[in-house]
């Protein structure tokens, strides 16, 4: 197992390079000069030329990566031109909300997601399951940011229930009830993304309902729930697993959209602010963040694979 | 195509998401007859009615007529999908033919597309948008990038398999060339699964256009689209929830039409390659 | 009735809608089994042999089958009209059943042991020691090596041989009166099959059950039945003694099937087989379902389906035109026969709608 996970990360590397070769070689593929953006339309040539040899970026570019990967594998990305601290702080500031938000979610997802694909699949074909299905189309076309606007007008401006914007920060205050201004956030993001983990569970459940082995099950005299839940759900979790990185990309998209929309101070909001304050540092760091998370959430899938399929676990 | 209209009859709720996707496609055609008023006319006199005699579904924060911007905003809204469809399936198609048939190209072809994958598509598309800058080809290639992705995988993976297949393999031995194997034999084996996926395509491309046009990335605020209206209306949502009500519905709309006639064709689809097939 | 007749089946019929139409894959099926023999049921692929097995079972898919008509009397009570709840204690317990793939029919996440002691808790309040216990005797009982480890062994750690026997085992565990073995040496090697055959027959004698042995291959019928049920289409053609079957098939179906075992000795070059193809299944017929196949057919058969009569004591046949004694049978055929590539009667040969 552990020579498994070895090899999987061995593997990653030549991903991790070009990983970092994109997200480096974005910033120069802006038009116009960063230093100019930097130092603001007053500087002079000089300030610039300066400037820009004590950034190192009149070096070649090779030279210019090495010395940003260097800086990168030791935690330093560059400081934001915006807040002019650095941008592992600057994200790191933020990351609370976005945290605190995911995790909300995907409890959401899980609890909704799961037992209703579980019941629309084994109530196939019945007016149940076709509204379930119904519905969660419904939910899988709506804009996420559409959806909490509306949320939002109904539940926080006409009703006063919720707060409507912000997020007061609990690890500074302590107070768990600020947990309230992420609510109507989490029910928005959850939504398509419940969508999508019903339809895939009952995709999976349905597929796995038609093999040899789940026969073999029912031919034991095993009851229907039994049949249902250690046999057809238990195999049809490997799907549900594989499509975690999915779910993670779908979930970090609709991150962007719901903070801005509820102007939580997270790293999606970061992330919009930043690209319209044309700070490149930070959405620098921010994607790259996201893109290894995404890479360490897909090396987790492989290895629970191989936790819950015994005819990987030992080959 | 008959099994299509065959699925249809018994799925009825399929064929009204193929009337309203018809409907849209008329309204956006015919927009200059079926909206007299011009939907960049501002009347500042006439701000902000609700729908009404005069503006059926009222007036927007200049004024404008809600009705022409939503007949107007469809045939943008249609018209940037329609580019990112075709740009994403033709090279997707492209790449993934070329990947999969071609055993030295398969590893850095899906190494780099499955690194692209490696960047949520929104997030992708914000950062190629900050790159090329405001405007509609430019959203339309910063969402066809990020949706080429998936159109590339499903190439590939059925064109692996179809290599695989008994008789491409006798055409091959009979001398066929690769580019007739190619084009004769194994793209044609391609069309329906990549229609479905384009159909998908279509549906959440349009979603995700909606969100830069919101975020203030996507295409220039004077230009009406229906995510420009719903950006704009989030600003008025207490004085006038009709702004954001009304776009945001034909949107919805017309994400669940392709959806529901996506979901018809999918099962129509070969049971060989419909698990490759990523739609919600 | 006479109460050694374990399961009695009386005019079964067991439809699937689907939608192409209806398919009647088991359209009016009878036949007996009486307690302590093997009942062979034997007939091509597509005959409905499954669906007859299933249909006792109430496994058939649903809900688009069906059985629409008939009684399948077990030890004197109609499945047919029970409940869930009664058939949750008839299956795996009075009667299991065992498949054609090993390789798919076991779970590939569990252990076979934890396959087996789940099978025998469904039916005997015991805790998981005891169970185990009972498990590891079972596997011991199917002639398994080494079964202490082979309870903590996953499927696919297993030869499908193996396979087949631990699922042999897993059917067994809880003792059950009649075991339905639906093609279960199809998916193996030759030499596997004759020991799987074996222990079948052996098990039977010495556990007393009853056995119903669903095959395509009369050569498993010579060996392990005591009576044969040939089937096509969905019905029975004909019912005998396993020795008056062979010595004197009546339906021209039952003679076709003969023929086309291959004879060694006789080293014929060609393999003859019966032309033509299963009928469709779907809506409904008029007459003998094999009659566009027959070469014996008279006007008659594709106007009026045959009973299944008793022609001989105890041989039952459906059929217009049966052979006699002294009848010959397709031979002229055999030497006419002129498609190169001979055709068996094999797995995935029928036409399926
Ligand atoms: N769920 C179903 N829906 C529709 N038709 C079915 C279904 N199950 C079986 N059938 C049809 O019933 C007929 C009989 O099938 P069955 O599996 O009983 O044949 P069989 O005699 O067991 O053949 P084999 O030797 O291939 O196992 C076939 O034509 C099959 O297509
Ligand atoms: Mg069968």
């Amino acid at each position: 197992m552990l020579k498994f996970v070895l090899r999987r990360i061995v593997g990653m590397i030549p991903s991790l390079f070009l990983v970092s070769v994109l997200v480096f070689g974005f910033v120069h593929l802006i038009p116009g000069d960063p230093i100019q953006i930097l130092l603001g339309d007053l500087a002079t040539p000089e300030q610039v030329a300066a400037v820009r040899e004590e950034m190192g970026l009149d070096k070649p570019i090779w030279v210019q990566y090495g010395k940003w990967i260097a800086g990168v594998v030791t935690g330093d990305m560059g400081n934001s031109i915006f807040f002019g601290q650095s941008v592992l702080s600057v994200i790191g500031n933020r990351a609370e909300t976005s945290i605190l938000l995911a995790l909300l979610t995907l409890l959401l997802i899980l609890f909704i997601g799961i037992p209703v694909g579980y019941l629309s699949a084994t109530r196939y074909g019945t007016k149940l399951d076709q509204s379930i299905s119904g519905i969660s189309m419904g939910f899988a076309s709506i804009p996420t940011f559409w959806l909490g606007l509306t949320l939002m007008t109904f539940f926080a401006v006409k009703l006063k229930w919720l707060p409507s914007s912000g997020f007061p920060s609990i690890f500074q205050s302590g107070n768990w009830g600020n947990l309230r201004y992420l609510i109507l956030p989490a029910i928005t993001l959850s939504a398509p993304n419940s969508a999508l983990i019903i339809r895939l569970t009952r995709a999976s459940m349905l597929d796995v309902f038609k093999e040899d082995y789940v026969r073999t099950a029912r031919a034991k005299g095993l009851r229907e729930p039994v049949v249902n839940v250690f046999h057809v759900f238990r195999n049809s979790m490997n799907s549900l697993v594989s499509a975690l990185g999915f779910t993670f990309a779908g979930l970090v998209s609709g991150t962007v959209v719901t903070e801005t929309v509820f102007s939580l101070p997270g790293i999606g909001k970061l992330v919009v602010d930043s690209v319209l304050r044309r700070d490149y540092p930070v959405i620098q760091g921010i994607i790259l963040c996201i893109a290894l998370l995404y890479m360490a959430i897909n090396l987790l899938v492989d290895i629970a694979y191989g936790w819950l399929d015994p005819r990987i676990r030992y080959s | 195509m008959s099994g299509f209209l065959k699925m249809l009859r018994s799925r009825k709720i399929a064929i009204a998401g193929l009337a309203f996707l018809g409907f849209i496609v008329l309204m956006a055609l015919l927009a200059p007859l079926v909206a007299p008023i011009n939907p960049l006319d501002m009347d500042p006199a006439n701000r902000l009615l609700p729908p009404g005699k005069g503006h059926i579904f009222g007036t927007d924060n200049f004024g404008r007529d809600i009705w022409s911007r939503v007949v107007y905003g469809a045939r943008t809204s249609l018209i940037s999908s329609v580019g990112v469809v075709l740009f994403s399936v033709s090279i997707g198609i492209f790449v993934g033919l070329v990947a999969g048939y071609f055993k030295a190209l398969n590893a850095p072809f899906m190494r780099l597309i499955d690194v692209m994958m490696a960047f949520p598509s929104l997030l992708l598309a914000l950062v190629l948008m900050t790159i090329f800058g405001r405007g509609m080809v430019n959203v339309i290639l910063a969402v066809g990038i990020t949706y080429l992705t998936r159109t590339t995988r499903i190439v590939y993976g059925m064109t692996l398999k179809l290599k695989e297949e008994v008789y491409i393999e006798a055409f091959r031995s009979a001398g066929a060339s690769d580019l007739r194997l190619l084009l004769k034999h194994i793209f044609p084996n391609l069309t329906s699964p990549v229609i479905v996926q384009a159909t998908f395509t279509f549906a959440f491309s349009l979603l995700d256009m909606a969100s830069l046009d919101f975020l203030g990335l996507g295409l220039p605020p004077e230009i009406p689209s229906w995510g420009n209206m719903l950006s704009e209306g989030s600003i008025y949502l207490a004085r006038a929830p009709w702004m954001l009500l009304i776009p945001g519905l034909f949107i919805v709309l017309t994400v669940l039409s392709f959806n529901l006639v996506g979901d018809v064709l999918r099962d129509q689809v070969d049971p060989r390659f419909r698990h490759d097939i990523k739609g919600v | 009735m006479p109460s050694d007749i374990l399961l009695s089946i009386r005019g079964l019929k067991t439809h699937f809608s689907t939608p192409v139409g209806i398919v009647s894959a088991v359209d009016g099926v009878s036949f007996d089994l009486t307690r302590g023999e093997t009942l062979g049921l034997v007939g091509e692929s597509g005959s409905g042999k499954t669906v007859t097995a299933l249909s006792v079972m109430q496994l058939y898919a649903k809900p688009q089958g069906r059985i629409v008509a008939g009684k399948i009397l077990f030890e004197g009570k109609d499945i047919t009209a029970m409940g869930e709840k009664d058939m949750y204690n008839i299956r795996g317990n009075s009667i299991s059943m065992i498949f054609q793939e090993p390789m798919t029919s076991l779970n590939p996440v569990y252990t076979i042991g934890r396959q087996i002691v789940e099978a025998i808790r469904a039916h005997r309040a015991i805790d998981k020691k005891e169970a185990w216990a009972i498990a590891l005797e079972a596997l011991k009982q199917v002639g398994i090596p080494d079964p202490e480890r082979r309870l903590r062994s996953y499927p696919h750690e297993l030869s499908g041989g193996m396979r087949q026997r631990a699922m042999i085992a897993m059917a067994i565990s809880c003792k059950p009166t009649l075991l339905i073995a639906d093609e279960p040496t199809t998916a193996l090697d030759v030499t596997i099959q004759a020991q799987i055959l074996q222990l079948l027959r052996e098990l039977k004698e010495t556990m007393g059950m009853s056995m119903l042995m669903i095959t395509h291959d009369l050569g498993v019928i010579a060996e392990v039945a005591d009576k044969v049920a040939v089937m096509y289409g969905g019905r029975i053609a004909e019912y005998a003694e396993t020795a008056s079957l062979f010595a004197s098939p009546m339906h021209p179906y039952t003679r076709g099937l003969m023929d086309s075992i291959p004879d060694i000795e006789k080293e014929s070059a060609q393999l003859y087989s019966i032309p033509g193809t299963v009928p469709s299944l779907i809506g409904e017929t008029k007459g003998c379902r094999f009659a566009n196949r027959c070469p014996r057919a008279l006007p008659r058969c594709t106007e009026e389906a045959p009973e299944l009569v008793e022609a001989a004591p105890g041989h039952l046949v459906a059929c217009w035109n049966r052979l006699g004694a002294g009848d010959e049978g397709p031979q002229d055929k055999r030497s006419s026969e002129a498609e190169p590539q001979s055709r068996r009667m094999t797995k995935g040969e029928g036409a399926q709608p």
